[in-house]
Formats: structure tokens, C-alpha cells, sequence
């Protein structure tokens, strides 16, 4: 079950030392951070390392997404499903699988960090593009009451980007992701609702 | 003098008044500790006291003897009309009656302390005992009024016939006394210490000195020449000492081996005690502990410090998250699977109908 619960932060490998130092070290030749310790010139040089340490560490909090979310986000788009819509051709208590062939799966979204000092900020604002390929063999989608309900998935590849004013700081070459067969959705997404929250049981 | 500084009128006038200051000051001064020429010639004898020993030489007590002045042989006459006992002669000092020793210097104290405790009296005089008079007299002086006509003076013997300063008056308040005898006092055995002031002190009477003895007698001085060695002949003519040829013979051997250790005693012979290493373990552990500390104020230090420096995420970003799925170009092949019965696969009235979906349907 933990494989359910894996999200960016280890589809990146962010927990491993060396990939880490390798993007925080990218992260300070961006002209961002350079403005940033510009004006901590006056602050101790070990506030000046930390503001790196302290960005990279928020970026982590930013990659706590679920790929399984991502996934079920993306197939929440296909516009097949809209017809389990319909209640009377699919009635309540019918349970549909639905069978995606193998596709690519392509999300990108960009969160914002602000590095304070003495609780004031310090530079502008430091925008990342986090860039994430899936590219999923095959699903079976459990659709109830116009619900996905859960879904079982095949081999799954994944690749991937951070960047940061087009440095990048992060990037994963395609390698298979570790995911389980089976994954539920709890109570089901809605379909035709892109956000609506999804809770993994 | 034409061209004067500013300041020399101003300080030669300070000066000035400085000057004639002082001179008032020292002329007050002086006026105040002695009485003046015409004070003195105003001065009487309004109480005379006899210095009556008592029980030692050195205790007196002053006995009245008379409220006026009276001349020398009035008064001798009065201290003869005493009785031996009041005036304390006859008890037995020594034996004798008439030789007594005396004190001048003490009995004059006692004339002035007598003085000073008399709010009356302005001067004392006092009078030691000679051939005539076997006691010592304190006469004390004060002013006369001048309105009601001045007194004469206690007449001194001494200055009976030298004062220059005795007024003649024609009358005196005190009674016309008569000398009966002329009085031949000695000078040498008639001492009259007559101080103007009550803090003037007396001179002491010098002590008699002890005769010097002789120097001793030496023996005449003799100049004897100090014997010296007689000198050497020189048998031979002197050795160059800087030539390199020279035999010079070597220096004698040192008393003290130098590769022996030289060892010093001392009289006191103090125990000396082992020095006990300090423990090494004891060392490794402070070691330890100081750097643990520094260690741990450290890590302290810099947690504190990070708190400083914070990043606040403003936006995860999947509020503007895009996604897409993109199928490949095979067709679509899934089938839609429809359940009629419950799951269990064993029944017997179990039916599964397939229905093609995709590009089959």
C-alpha cells in the first residue's frame, strides 16, 4: 500500500542526497536566487545557505502530490466517460469497467515559493514548472454511479522535470513506476468534476 | 610706564589691600594676647596667696594671706603672724623646720592655675621663697576702675627702685602701709615670674649640669713605618708571555668534576612526594565533555539562527494544473462488462453477457 501513496517527491528520487545537492546547487545559479542573496548580503552567510536549503525543502512540499491523483485526474478528462452520466443507461448499481488502451498521461503545474527573512520576503516570488510524462500499457477503469470507483492499471512510465526559469533543476529519465494493480478511490471521483478530491483508501 | 597692561593697576591694588589687611589682622592679634601699657599700669593686687605645701614636695595648696597688696615687708610680716602649721611649715618635711625644698616651677603653675580660676584676676605674680620670706607668695592682679582713681601696684623688691613704669599717685585704695625695714633681698635668690597672660608658660629653671670629667690622658702619638716584604731580586729577565714558543705551563686541574652531577643539600630536607599523573581517562573525559558542549551550543546556535530564514510555498500549483491523456493511434479494443448475477462463479444460474465495446462494437 505505501506504493499507492508514493507522489512526486519520490518519482523525482528528492529524498536521495546526491540528486538533491545536484538541484539545490542549480537552484542557486538561477538568477532568482541570486537576487535572493543579494539582499541577504548583510545576514550571516549561514542564512544565505539555509535560504537555499529552506526553498528546496518547500519545493518538496509542493511535490507532495500523488501520482495515482494525477492519474485519476487525467482519465477524469476523457470525454468517453461522461456517458455513465446517464442514469438510466447506467443505473446505480451497475458496476462498469471501463478499459483505457495505452496512453500517455501529461501534467504540468507550477508552484510558487516566497523566501522570508524575519518573517518579511526577500526577493520576488520563485515560480518552478514541474513537468510529469506517464505513459500507462493499460487500465480498467471501475465506474459505479457515475463514480470511478477504482482502477487497475498495467505497466506504468514515468519521466520528468522541474525547473525553474528555464534551468532544470530535477529531472527523472523514463523508468517504470512503481504502482499497485489495483488502486481505489474510496467513495469514487466524480466524473466530469476535474477537482474533485480523491481519497485513496 | 607710559604703556601699562591692563592688569597692573587692578593687582597692584589687590596687593595692597591684601597688605594692609594683613598688617590690621597681625596688629589684633597682637593686641589681644598682651595686655597694653596703660592695662599694666592699671593692674593690682586684689588677693595673695601663700603656696603651702602639703604632705610632699609636690602638693600645694594656696592659702589666703592677704586681699590687697601689701610691700614685701608687710607681707613678710603677715606670713610671720601665721601660724608654722597653717602655712604647712613645721610638719616634719625632712626634719628641718626652716630648709625646705621648693619647686618654682610647680608652685608658679599653681599661681596660675589659681589665676585662671579667678574670673577677676588679669595677671599673676609670683614670688619664691628666699632668706626673708620662707614662702612662696602668688599674688593676683587685677584692673583698677580708673574713674575711682587707679592703685599702685604690689611693689616688687626688685623693682621697687627700677621700675620706671610705678605712678605716683598721691593715693591708693587700699590702706597706707608703712615698711618697717628696708628690705635687702639678694638678687640671685629672688625669682619674680611675672607672665601678662594666662597661657604665657614660665621658663623652666635649668637643671645644674654635671661637671664634664677630663678626657682621658693617652699616650703620645708615635709614627712607626708599616713593615713591608722585602722585594724580590730577579734572577732572570722576564718570559714573553704572547710569544708562541713560550712554555707556558698548563693551568692547574679543577677541584670539581664537571661530568659528575653537582648535588645541592639543603639543611632542611623537605619530604619530597610523588607527583601523581593526572589520569588520562580524567583528560579524555573533559576533553569529551568541552567538546560536547561546544558541540551542542553549536547546533544550537545554528538552529536558532536558520529559524530566520523560512520559504512559504504561495502556491502548490494544481490550481492551475494541466493535464492531458493522449491515446495512442490503435484502436480502442476494451470491453464493457456487464454483471446480471452476483459473483459467485460456481452457481449454476450464473450468466455473463459480453457486449463489445470499442472499434468490435
Amino acid at each position: 500500500m505505501k506504493a499507492q501513496t508514493d507522489s512526486l517527491v519520490q518519482f523525482f528520487d528528492f529524498e536521495n542526497a546526491a540528486v538533491r545537492k545536484d538541484g539545490l546547487s542549480a537552484l542557486g545559479g538561477t538568477a532568482a536566487m541570486h537576487g535572493v542573496q543579494a539582499l541577504m548580503t548583510a545576514a550571516p552567510l549561514l542564512l544565505q545557505n539555509h535560504a537555499l536549503q529552506s526553498a528546496t525543502e518547500a519545493l518538496q512540499a509542493a511535490l507532495d502530490v500523488r501520482i495515482v491523483d494525477i492519474l485519476a485526474a487525467a482519465w477524469n478528462t476523457r470525454q468517453e466517460l461522461r456517458q455513465y452520466l446517464d442514469r438510466t443507461k447506467f443505473p446505480a448499481n451497475q458496476i462498469i469497467d471501463h478499459i483505457i488502451a495505452k496512453h500517455d498521461v501529461h501534467s504540468t503545474h507550477k508552484p510558487r515559493l516566497q523566501i522570508m527573512l524575519d518573517q518579511s520576503p526577500v526577493g520576488p516570488e520563485i515560480e518552478f514548472e514541474v513537468i510529469v510524462g506517464l505513459t500507462v500499457e493499460a487500465a480498467v477503469l471501475r465506474i459505479q454511479d457515475a463514480r470511478i470507483m477504482g482502477a487497475r492499471m498495467g505497466k506504468i512510465f514515468g519521466t520528468g522535470t522541474i525547473k525553474c526559469e528555464g534551468a532544470t533543476l530535477f529531472s527523472r529519465p523514463t523508468k517504470a513506476v512503481t504502482l499497485p494493480l489495483t488502486v481505489s478511490f474510496g467513495t469514487g471521483l466524480a466524473i466530469g468534476k476535474a477537482n474533485d478530491a480523491a481519497i485513496a483508501a | 610706564m607710559s604703556h601699562t597692561r591692563p592688569w597692573y593697576w587692578p593687582v597692584l591694588g589687590l596687593a595692597a589691600f591684601l597688605a594692609i589687611l594683613f598688617a590690621t589682622t597681625a596688629g589684633a592679634q597682637d593686641g589681644d594676647g598682651r595686655p597694653s601699657a596703660r592695662e599694666e599700669q592699671l593692674l593690682t593686687d586684689f588677693l595673695i596667696l601663700a603656696v603651702k605645701p602639703e604632705g610632699d614636695d609636690q602638693d600645694y595648696k594656696l592659702v589666703e594671706i592677704g586681699k590687697a597688696k601689701l610691700d614685701a615687708a608687710t607681707l613678710d610680716t603677715v606670713i610671720k603672724k601665721k601660724p608654722r602649721d597653717f602655712l604647712g611649715l613645721g610638719l616634719g618635711l625632712g626634719g628641718s623646720d626652716d630648709e625646705r625644698s621648693y619647686n618654682p616651677a610647680a608652685e608658679a603653675a599653681q599661681c596660675r592655675a589659681a589665676c585662671a580660676a579667678n574670673s577677676q584676676c588679669r595677671s599673676f605674680a609670683y614670688v619664691p621663697p628666699n632668706a626673708r620670706q620662707q614662702l612662696g607668695v602668688c599674688h593676683l592682679k587685677t584692673l583698677v576702675d580708673a574713674t575711682l582713681g587707679a592703685m599702685t601696684p604690689v611693689p616688687n623688691p626688685d623693682e621697687k627702685t627700677q621700675s620706671p613704669r610705678e605712678p605716683d599717685t598721691g593715693y591708693t585704695k587700699d590702706p597706707p602701709i608703712r615698711e618697717t625695714a628696708p628690705i635687702e633681698i639678694p638678687p640671685r635668690e629672688t625669682q619674680v615670674i611675672e607672665t601678662p597672660t594666662v597661657e604665657t608658660a614660665p621658663p623652666k629653671p635649668e637643671r645644674p649640669r654635671a661637671e664634664t670629667p677630663p678626657p682621658p690622658r693617652l699616650p703620645p702619638i708615635t709614627v712607626e713605618p708599616f713593615p713591608m716584604p722585602p722585594r724580590m731580586i730577579a734572577e732572570a729577565p722576564p718570559r714573553n708571555i704572547f710569544s708562541p714558543t713560550a712554555n707556558i705551563e698548563p693551568p692547574p686541574p679543577l677541584p670539581v668534576r664537571i661530568d659528575e652531577p653537582i648535588v645541592v643539600t639543603t639543611s632542611e630536607e623537605a619530604p619530597v612526594r610523588p607527583r601523581k599523573p593526572f589520569p588520562l581517562w580524567l583528560a579524555l573525559v573533559s576533553i569529551a565533555f568541552m567538546l560536547g558542549g561546544a558541540t551542542l551550543y553549536s547546533h544550537s546556535h545554528r538552529k536558532r539562527l536558520r529559524t530566520r530564514v523560512s520559504t512559504r510555498l504561495v502556491s502548490n500549483g494544481l490550481d492551475r494544473h494541466s493535464l492531458g491523456v493522449q491515446t495512442s493511434a490503435q484502436p480502442d479494443i476494451g470491453l464493457r462488462f456487464v454483471v446480471r448475477q452476483s459473483a459467485a462463479v460456481g452457481a449454476p444460474g450464473t450468466r455473463i453477457d459480453l457486449f463489445p465495446s470499442g472499434a468490435l462494437a
